[in-house]
């Protein structure tokens, strides 16, 4: 009993890690997703093609990839960050891409008459695109951007490349110090409690926009 | 003698998409105060003409003089730092309504000026206010065209146009809006009717405009 309450300690710390990447990364990403798809529609050809192969190098490669070269690469150029600000740089960049396009798809299917009611009406672009635009591609886009977040939880695990010590770390840390798999069984239940709480709070959110066709 | 004078003047209006002539040195007059059907069948441009007056397209070339303030000249807006100022005389009633379906009945006009006993106003002018509450979803096409008309006259324009203001009605609805047309015309507000609705444009005109080809010159004054 003692080593169940112990192991599930380790990985409660382990889960407290994942959990404050993943609000921390989830928050910034979409922000940045949000600016990134604005500045794409309102941005001259110069700036859109800039964001294309920003999107194109975040979507093309794999985010290990962006997340060893951030760490482990900068520093060959002369740029040392902290395991959190590679961390945070990494996956923001990375996910960012992703919100970006998912807002973008909202942005291009709001019907074209929403615009032109707002300009008839005398409405400035800022309120057109805060009060009339953008609470319709929130409904829209949500379950994609839901889709996304719940990947991003289970992408974390992937910070144990620069040795952060996430849930999957600390599992596996217990799985190889014990010689057994129950650590990576409880690890495989917290993921699912996590994600199932997720699921349950990303839904409600869906459903707050369920008001309107 | 006649007395009113024009809250639209066209002159030499050409407007092209690509290489394709939609209309061609185009010049008519709109007479204030009046109704004005523009009758022709789909396809053949009105509803590119009306988009035009409202700010909506770009010209290829000539002007249009809105209450008497210069909007466009040689195919370019006059003043582009003022544009809306001049559009601000011109209201517009869209063959889909485009209301804003995030936002109820009341929502949707106060959202444009917030003073609610204007809302009101218009709302119950219009038969809508006890379904001020409701959602876009929830109404039907009559009901939507109704708040679409309270949302356009809030602001007050000189000139109200409407596009095909009978395409989504049932034809029982159809004298319905004319009356409202009416209604609206004899507080002082002229308006632009576009229709290819023959009996619809004899019930609530005061002048009809018939076009047949609009790619070669066309005067109507």
């Amino acid at each position: 009993m003692d080593y169940y309450l112990t192991l599930i300690n380790q990985l409660f710390l382990g889960a407290l890690v994942t959990l404050k990447f993943f609000i921390l990364i989830g928050i910034v990403s979409l922000f940045f997703g949000l600016l990134v798809s604005i500045l794409g529609l309102v941005s001259n050809s110069f700036i859109k093609r800039i964001i294309n192969i920003y999107v194109l190098i975040m979507r093309g490669t794999p985010l290990l990839l962006q997340l060893i070269t951030i760490y482990f690469g900068l520093p060959i150029i002369g740029l040392s960050l902290s395991r959190t600000v590679a961390v945070l740089i990494a996956f923001a960049l990375n996910y960012s891409a992703y919100f970006s396009e998912i807002f973008r798809g909202g942005f291009e299917s709001i019907d074209k008459g929403q615009f032109e009611a707002a300009f008839v009406l005398g409405m400035k672009k800022r309120d057109t695109y805060k009060k009339i635009v953008l609470p319709q591609v929130i409904k829209r886009v949500l379950p994609s951007i839901s889709n996304e977040i719940i990947t991003l939880v289970k992408d974390t695990s992937l910070i144990y490349v620069v040795g952060l010590g996430e849930l999957l770390r600390m599992g596996k840390i217990a799985s190889n110090r014990d010689a057994s798999l129950v650590p990576l069984l409880f690890v495989g239940l917290i993921y699912l409690l996590i994600i199932y709480a997720l699921t349950k709070l990303l839904k409600r959110w869906e459903r707050s926009y369920g008001y309107f066709e | 003698m006649d007395t009113l004078s024009n809250i639209v003047e066209i002159n030499n209006l050409t407007k092209k998409f690509g290489e394709k002539i939609i209309f061609k040195e185009l010049s008519i007059n709109f007479k204030e105060k009046e109704i004005t059907v523009i009758l022709g069948p789909s396809g053949i441009g009105k509803t590119t003409l009306l988009r035009c007056i409202c700010g909506l397209e770009t010209v290829s070339d000539g002007e249009i003089t809105i209450n008497n303030q210069p909007y466009i000249k040689f195919g370019e807006v006059v003043d582009k730092k003022n544009t809306q100022k001049v559009l601000n005389d011109v209201g517009l009633v869209f063959q889909d309504f485009n209301l804003f379906p995030h936002l109820t009945v009341y929502e949707n006009i106060r959202i444009i000026v917030k003073d609610d006993k204007l809302v009101k106003y218009w709302l119950t002018e219009l038969g809508m206010f006890e379904k001020k509450d409701l959602y876009p979803f929830e109404l039907s096409g009559g009901q939507k065209q109704r708040v679409a008309i309270a949302r356009a006259l809030i602001l007050k324009p000189k000139l109200l146009c409407f596009d095909e203001p009978t395409s989504n009605l049932d034809s029982s609805l159809k004298m319905n809006i004319a009356s409202i047309i009416k209604k609206i015309s004899k507080t002082g507000t002229s308006v632009i009717i576009i229709t290819h609705d023959e009996l619809f444009a004899d019930a609530v005109a005061d002048n009809i405009i018939k076009f047949t080809d609009l790619s070669t010159n066309v005067s109507c004054r």
